[in-house]
């Protein structure tokens, strides 16, 4: 009773008392400020200060990237290069992690109404996900206001959707190729590959490049999906029957898994999928100088670039896919990638201006093949004209030509794209992976991949 | 009227900054910042996530779009050959993991609490796997046991055996993961260990010695009995740990070859962020923690029979 009197008596002690609430509230706002969430827009501004870009007539446009593309020189370039152009500050939400693994984190940001502007789309299946469930803005009414027809500027490559809206502008077509290591082609006296050639020719050169006890391998492919049913897209099977069930029962998915796993395992020109996944081999494998020929998208081609993270002492080539040896798959594939604005984006108006200018311009820096079908023979030869130069001569502009645009291949989707596609592209690496390891039989993994990919079809369509 | 209010307002906070100094209040300053923590990390998300285990959320979209779908997550769980799959992988690794760790953790102990030359620079030593970054261990252990001439191969190799393919193969990735986590785990369990054999009377042991009891017989009717508590406790949340694991699942074989290491905790964070079944994963945590609230339960009970106070 004693301390109330005390408390209640004026001076001192209300002071006392008033530093103590003003202790209690500056300690509660503290864990209320660090229970917050915060975006982190690369050089430490919050939300707020975003929002506020606009006041201060600053323009500003956030973009998420992974760790390692936010890194690279072309980025840095890219987005110095679009500043000066257009005004517009950019800030990178940087989200560790590369390849789609990234996607788990802007996922989650969509769904907690995140405003970083814009979302680079690496693939179809990504571009079909992000624009279909609803989290792109349309551009539709922006393009609009100045008459920019995208259909007239990206044709074939402009990503559809069932609403009949635009979500996305690609900025990239890449197409696949062979890359090679011309001194593992010179120490086994192999000549280098030119032209059209079987999967038959591969694998000849591959096991004339193939040196055990130097530790070098003819051949080296990834673990992505694509890979294991590469030959059916050759053929243009597609992965949905018209009654939108999965057609992964053709035999043509059957033929293609079985030659993906032989490459390994019979052919022995390759790693296996067990000495891929056991001594953890990455998709920049190539660059370590151990393989002789690299089949793989037109978007590696960075990779040779960059002497700092891959310093080499032998020189690359590129030619053209190896088709089947019965003439009816002469197709190259690839996929489309481009760029889409979060729909709860803080500065849409920047944000469209930051999509389209990287639409168009993204492959004077990449070395990928662009999305434009508006571009002349010569805009092309130029573009290859700077791949050339930027890895020394070491790829003639007429190689480049050759291998992806003067040849006699059709062109095909790379990837599974429709209803379900993600998940039924894990039920083909979950699937395939239990046959290429022995664990289950070739009829068995295409009977389960058949019946899982038919399950989530129509998951998804509910 | 104005200063009539004001008095009791100042009589109000007064009175609660008074709460504070009584030990019930203070007891209550004391615990909050936990209980704020836990409420708005634990049961909070916890409660949400029951919730969403009802709902469509199975797909990649908005949070108001979601409806309400009874137990139909719950049933589809049991449908599902990948997620049954899960759950018997995980209590296979548990069926591998628990044991070796007490029965190892407790001959470690054994050993650390004899005099030897060294004795504090080995029990320093024996922590290093705890400390270390699991991502670190699982390089090194990936290195170590690669099929295709990694050094513990090599060495079986050169022994005339016939080497396990360890992580690679569909049976041994498993039993594999559950080694590599004993080695890790190891520290703790058996600093705890160490502290109650420790704290075992040893007048116990004299009057044993006394009687003539042989070693054996000195271990199973004095130092187990005595450290019950402690195993029973290592037990417990031996279990628990063993089925939330997945960063060393994970780093070592992220649930393959196929899915012959795909435990739940992997299969719930796989469904959940890779394909968007929010509530569809949500109701495989929830089932999780059913399955680990009824072993905890039956082993709570079954302490009576074994554990000694």
């Amino acid at each position: 009773m004693e301390m109330q009197s005390d408390f209640d008596s004026g001076g001192v002690k209300v002071t006392i008392q008033t530093k103590k609430y003003t202790i209690v509230l500056l300690m509660m706002m503290m864990l209320l400020s660090a229970c917050g969430s915060k975006s982190d827009s690369g050089d430490g501004k919050t939300d707020e200060a975003q929002n506020n870009g606009s006041a201060s007539k600053e323009r500003v446009v956030t973009v998420y990237e992974d760790a390692k593309r936010a890194e690279s020189e072309e980025m840095k370039k890219k987005i110095a290069d679009f500043t000066k152009e257009t005004g517009i500050k950019v800030e990178l939400n940087i989200v560790p992690g590369d390849g789609v693994e990234i996607y788990k984190k802007i996922d989650v940001d969509m769904i907690s109404n995140e405003k970083t502007d814009i979302i680079r789309l690496t693939n179809p299946i990504l571009i079909d996900k992000y624009g279909s469930n609803g989290w792109l803005y349309p551009l539709d009414e922006l393009m609009a206001k100045e008459n920019y027809d995208a259909t007239k500027i990206y044709g074939k490559y402009l990503p559809k959707f069932q609403d009949g809206k635009t979500y996305v502008l690609p900025d990239q077509a890449g197409k696949w190729a062979v890359y090679y290591n011309k001194k593992i082609f010179d120490d086994a006296g192999v000549p280098y590959p030119s032209g059209e050639w079987t999967w038959d020719d591969y694998i000849e050169t591959a096991k004339k490049l193939t040196n055990p006890a130097k530790g070098i391998y003819g051949s080296y492919m990834l673990d992505y999906d694509n890979y294991m049913y590469m030959l059916a897209r050759q053929y243009d099977v597609s992965g949905y029957k018209e009654d939108g069930t999965s057609n992964y029962d053709d035999p043509a998915f059957k033929k293609a898994l079985q030659f993906f796993g032989d490459l390994g395992t019979v052919q022995k020109i390759q790693p296996s999928w067990l000495e891929f996944k056991s001594k953890k081999l990455s998709w920049d494998g190539f660059m370590s100088g151990d393989y002789g020929m690299h089949f793989i998208g037109t978007w590696y081609t960075n990779q040779f670039k960059d002497k700092t993270t891959y310093p080499r002492d032998w020189k690359v080539g590129i030619t053209q896919i190896p088709v089947p040896a019965d003439g009816k798959g002469n197709n190259n594939f690839g996929i489309v990638a481009g760029y889409g604005i979060n729909k709860n984006a803080a500065h849409l108006d920047d944000a469209y201006t930051y999509v389209k200018w990287m639409a168009e311009n993204s492959y004077k820096y990449n070395g990928n093949l662009p999305a434009r079908v508006d571009l002349s023979d010569e805009d092309i030869k130029a573009l290859f004209q700077k791949t050339s130069d930027d890895l020394s001569g070491e790829i003639t502009v007429e190689e480049l030509d050759k291998a992806l645009i003067s040849n006699n291949l059709g062109f095909v989707d790379e990837k599974i794209t429709g209803p379900g596609s993600t998940e039924y592209s894990n039920i083909i690496l979950q699937e395939a992976e239990l046959y290429l390891v022995g664990q289950k039989s070739l009829d068995d993994t295409i009977k389960s991949i058949k019946e899982r990919a038919d399950r989530a079809i129509k998951d998804a369509a509910q | 009227m104005k200063s009539h209010a004001k008095a009791s307002r100042r009589g109000f906070f007064a009175a609660i900054i008074q709460w504070g100094y009584r030990e019930r209040g203070a007891a209550w300053v004391f615990v909050l910042p936990f209980v704020i923590g836990f409420l708005i990390f634990n049961i909070i998300p916890m409660a949400y996530s029951v919730y969403i285990s009802f709902m469509d959320y199975n797909s990649f979209k908005a949070l108001n779009s979601i409806k309400f779908i009874g137990f139909d997550n719950y049933v589809r769980l049991f449908h599902d050959p990948i997620a049954l799959n899960a759950f018997v992988k995980s209590f296979i690794y548990t069926v591998f993991y628990v044991p070796g760790l007490i029965l190892l953790s407790f001959l470690v102990a054994t050993l650390l609490n004899r005099a030897f030359a060294l004795r504090a620079l080995t029990r320093t030593l024996i922590l290093m796997p705890y400390v270390a970054n699991v991502v670190a261990v699982s390089i090194v252990w990936s290195i170590l046991l690669d099929p295709f001439g990694g050094p513990v191969n090599q060495l079986l190799t050169k022994l005339g055996m016939d080497p396990p393919l360890w992580l690679s193969g569909v049976k041994t990735a498993l039993p594999t993961i559950a080694g590599i986590n004993v080695w890790q785990s190891l520290a703790f369990q058996t600093i705890v260990f160490l502290a109650a054999l420790q704290g075992v009377n040893k007048e116990l042991y004299e009057a044993a010695d006394i009687d003539g009891a042989s070693r054996w017989r000195r271990l199973w009717s004095i130092t187990l009995p005595v450290i019950s508590p402690t195993t029973f406790f290592l037990v417990i949340t031996s279990i628990i740990g063993s089925f939330q694991n997945y960063a060393s699942v994970r780093m070592l074989t992220n649930g393959g070859p196929g899915t012959s290491s795909r435990v739940i905790s992997l299969n719930i964070y796989e469904e959940a962020f890779t394909l968007n079944h929010y509530s569809y994963a949500s109701a495989q945590a929830i089932i999780l923690f059913a399955i680990v609230l009824v072993i905890t339960i039956i082993q709570w009970k079954g302490q009576k029979r074994w554990v000694h106070y």
